[in-house]
């Protein structure tokens, strides 16, 4: 067994502890898993010991973590509870994280679990010495840049394409995308549903989420011929995304949901960049959903007829298109679209009920960069923001990216308007 | 039934409903009258409380600076917003607007600007100097409302914020400013094709509204003592569009009227819940907290689908 499979086979069982802690006997306990993730995968850290007392010092226990880095104490009775991690029993290249405090306290209710993490770090880590090159780090945030960016492509092009056959901008789009993760996860791995495969899953998902499309039409019809002007409509749609939404939190509530399949997986490496089977596998998807959206709108009738509704609808009316089945064709494919975003996101970041909220503001930023409307711009805008977000990171924290989506978003606006691939053109 | 009644009342007239108001106010100068879609107006009540919680709590400034600072920046945010979007149409500004609100909020709670914003936790002890020289003082029994000197300042300053604001709006779109506002939302080329300056009035409506917001913002984080970014989510720009359009958008007293029925409504379930007990529904408290935006949204979505000019609205409004 080699020494990364064992490493692998460590982390399994992690996982599987923490589940088993979240089901739980009926006493109390503290415990922890203790860990740091190196460039190269997770370290697990053995033989560390950890003190438990109460909060006037008397001593309950002690454990040392194990060779995969568990460690766990019972506990005699709910209450408070300080928790002290032994700095001298650290393996000598390790440290508590600076600022971090060797002893926490902690609140422990009766027959819960607690679960305490100390934030380790390599010790001398801040220099950077032994760390990835700056040449190495740039080319992996190309790379995690453009399997974000291909999966945000997908949601946007849908987005540009109700926009482009509707003239509606859908703020609802995002939480279709956390409709399509959710129902992905529903099936795959609900404790109450179908256990699907994920493949399956991820297909009746996106395939039960494309109906939502029909209703969503006929919404938007409805309040389009009694409306006074475009505004309301916009208005109804973000209305719209907020009942939507909060409709996903009241039935999934607020917990990440992961798939059952492709949750540990050891790294390719290619060169100095690692990739994830399941994002290279993500990435896959995506470039194969995307020829076929590019298929269908170049070389089928549908896509002829949906461009020339985006082109110029009162044209392609006189010329025999039946204008309102190719706008509702346009939104069950926008939501379809939406839908396999979102499941394609939720492999790597798991489903949540904001997942897609979270992705609109950067495919706002993608569809404006690409020009509205033009589904191979919203195509180019989000391979381009998604290496854009990706790589600021290098920069500036990880928690910002939707900022660097904003300030690419109002360059946009103030340089090119339209766009990279609309024509230049008066859009006011 | 009268303890129903009297929360909701209380929650009518209380300090969060004038804040509220004042950025309906806010919000029907721009979309009801001049026809932006300011998805973002939350992020100009950011600027606002935060401006004064920076200048104040962070710099040791005095209180009238941290306002100043406040609409000052609620101006450069009108710079923002509007300048790459205002001669785009409508849609991108909705767009811009919102993305930018959020921004904010983000870097607010950011790691980076910890120093300056206090981070997720926010900044406190700033409004020392609004409540100095407080012209009332020990507490005040109103029926069966108690108030303490500082809680009745705000309240008081608040709701005459709010009348200003209405008396103003209302002066101004009736003077041939407005006037000319009013013609940009019903045809925009058409008042561009007789000369008017579209962008420049449009921009005058995002500063104006976004001062008011502003204002509104100082308000709330005086009356909280506290900023932080949680209280700038964009679900507060849904309940100031609920409330205006619940009065009716593009009259002067639909959000003043919008605002307090919408507050009633959402007081007067809250009361009922509170005091028939939650078990009753077998709901957790983030569950009903969860129903209840569900449910905003879908008035929200009911109005504009079957009485897009307000409940209240007699045929069409003017």
């Amino acid at each position: 067994m080699s020494a990364r499979r064992l490493l692998l086979a460590a982390l399994a069982w992690a996982f599987s502890l923490g589940a088993a802690l979240g089901q739980g006997a009926a006493d109390q306990s503290v415990g922890g898993i203790l860990r740091l993730n190196l460039d190269d995968g997770p370290r697990l850290v053995a033989g560390v010991l950890v003190r438990i007392a109460t909060p006037d010092g008397t001593a309950v226990g002690e454990a040392r973590s194990d060779a995969r880095g568990a460690w766990s104490v019972g506990l005699p009775a709910a209450g408070r509870y300080l928790v002290r991690l032994d700095p001298a029993s650290l393996p000598s290249d390790l440290a508590l994280r600076q600022g971090a405090s060797g002893t926490l306290t902690i609140d422990v209710g009766s027959g819960e679990q607690a679960i305490v993490l100390f934030p380790l770090v390599l010790q001398g880590a801040v220099d950077r010495s032994d760390g990835p090159s700056i040449a190495s780090r740039v080319l992996q945030s190309l790379v995690d840049g453009l399997v974000f960016g291909i999966v945000l492509a997908i949601a946007a092009v849908g987005l540009s394409l109700v926009y482009g056959v509707t003239g509606i901008v859908n703020f609802g789009h995002g939480d279709v995308v956390s409709f399509g993760a959710l129902l992905a996860a529903f099936l795959n791995a609900a404790a109450g549903g179908p256990q699907a495969d994920l493949f399956l899953a991820a297909a009746g998902a996106v395939a039960l989420a494309s109906v939502l499309g029909i209703p969503l039409e006929g919404l938007f019809r409805g309040v389009a011929s009694r409306a006074r002007d475009h505004f309301t409509i916009l208005v109804f749609s973000i209305g719209l995304s907020f009942v939507l939404r909060h409709a996903l939190l009241f039935v999934a509530g607020p917990f990440n949901q992961a798939y059952r399949q492709y949750q540990l997986q050891e790294l390719y490496r290619l060169g100095p960049v690692v990739i994830a089977p399941r994002d290279l596998a993500v990435a896959i998807a995506a470039v194969l959903i995307l020829v076929a959206v590019g298929f269908l709108l170049l070389r089928t009738r549908p896509g002829w007829a949906m461009r020339a509704v985006a082109t110029n609808p009162g044209l392609a009316e006189q010329s025999g298109i039946n204008v309102r089945r190719v706008q509702r064709l346009a939104w069950v494919l926008g939501t379809a679209l939406a839908a396999a975003g979102g499941v394609l996101l939720a492999v790597s970041q798991q489903a949540r009920w904001d997942i897609g909220y979270q992705l609109l503001m950067f495919m706002f930023a993608a569809v404006i960069l690409g020009g509205i409307g033009t589904a191979f711009g919203a195509l180019l805008g989000g391979l381009l923001i998604g290496v854009i977000a990706q790589a600021s990171t290098l920069v500036v924290p990880p928690e910002l990216k939707p900022v660097v989506a904003m300030v690419v978003l109002v360059a946009t606006l103030m340089i090119r308007p339209a766009g990279l691939l609309n024509r230049a053109r008066r859009v006011g | 039934m009268t303890a129903i009644l009297a929360d909701a009342l209380r929650a009518v007239l209380s300090t969060e409903t004038a804040i509220f108001t004042l950025l309906a106010i806010s919000l029907n100068l721009q979309y009801g009258y001049a026809g932006l879609l300011n998805f973002g107006q939350v992020g100009y009540m950011m600027v606002g409380g935060y401006g004064v919680a920076i200048t104040v709590a962070v710099l040791g400034g005095p209180f009238w600076l941290g306002v100043v600072v406040a609409l000052a920046a609620s101006g450069m945010l009108s710079l923002l917003m509007g300048l790459p979007t205002l001669r785009l149409r409508a849609d991108y500004f909705a767009i811009a607007s919102l993305v930018i609100a959020e921004a904010l909020r983000l870097l607010a709670r950011s790691r980076w600007l910890e120093p300056l914003t206090g981070g997720v936790d926010g900044l406190t002890r700033f409004a020392d100097g609004f409540f100095r020289g407080n012209p009332f003082s020990g507490s005040y029994t109103l029926g069966p409302w108690r108030f303490t000197a500082d809680q009745l300042l705000v309240l008081a300053v608040a709701w005459v914020a709010v009348a200003a604001a209405t008396l103003l709006v209302w002066r101004l779109v009736r003077s041939p400013w407005g006037r000319v506002v009013r013609a940009i939302r019903e045809d925009e080329d058409a008042a561009r094709a007789v000369g008017k300056p579209v962008f420049l009035y449009k921009m005058q409506c995002l500063v104006l509204g976004g001062v008011l917001s502003s204002l509104a913002g100082v308000l709330l984080a005086v009356h909280q003592q506290h900023v932080d970014p949680e209280a700038y989510l964009p679900v507060v720009t849904f309940y100031a569009y609920t409330g205006l359009i619940l009065g009716g958008a593009g009259r002067t007293l639909g959000p003043v009227v919008g605002s307090a029925a919408f507050w009633l409504v959402l007081a007067a379930t809250d009361s009922v819940i509170g005091r028939y007990g939650a078990d009753a529904v077998a709901l957790s408290a983030q569950q009903l907290a969860t129903v209840r935006f569900m449910l905003v949204g879908l008035v929200l979505i009911l109005l504009l689908r079957y009485r897009p000019d307000g409940v209240f609205a007699r045929g069409r409004a003017a």
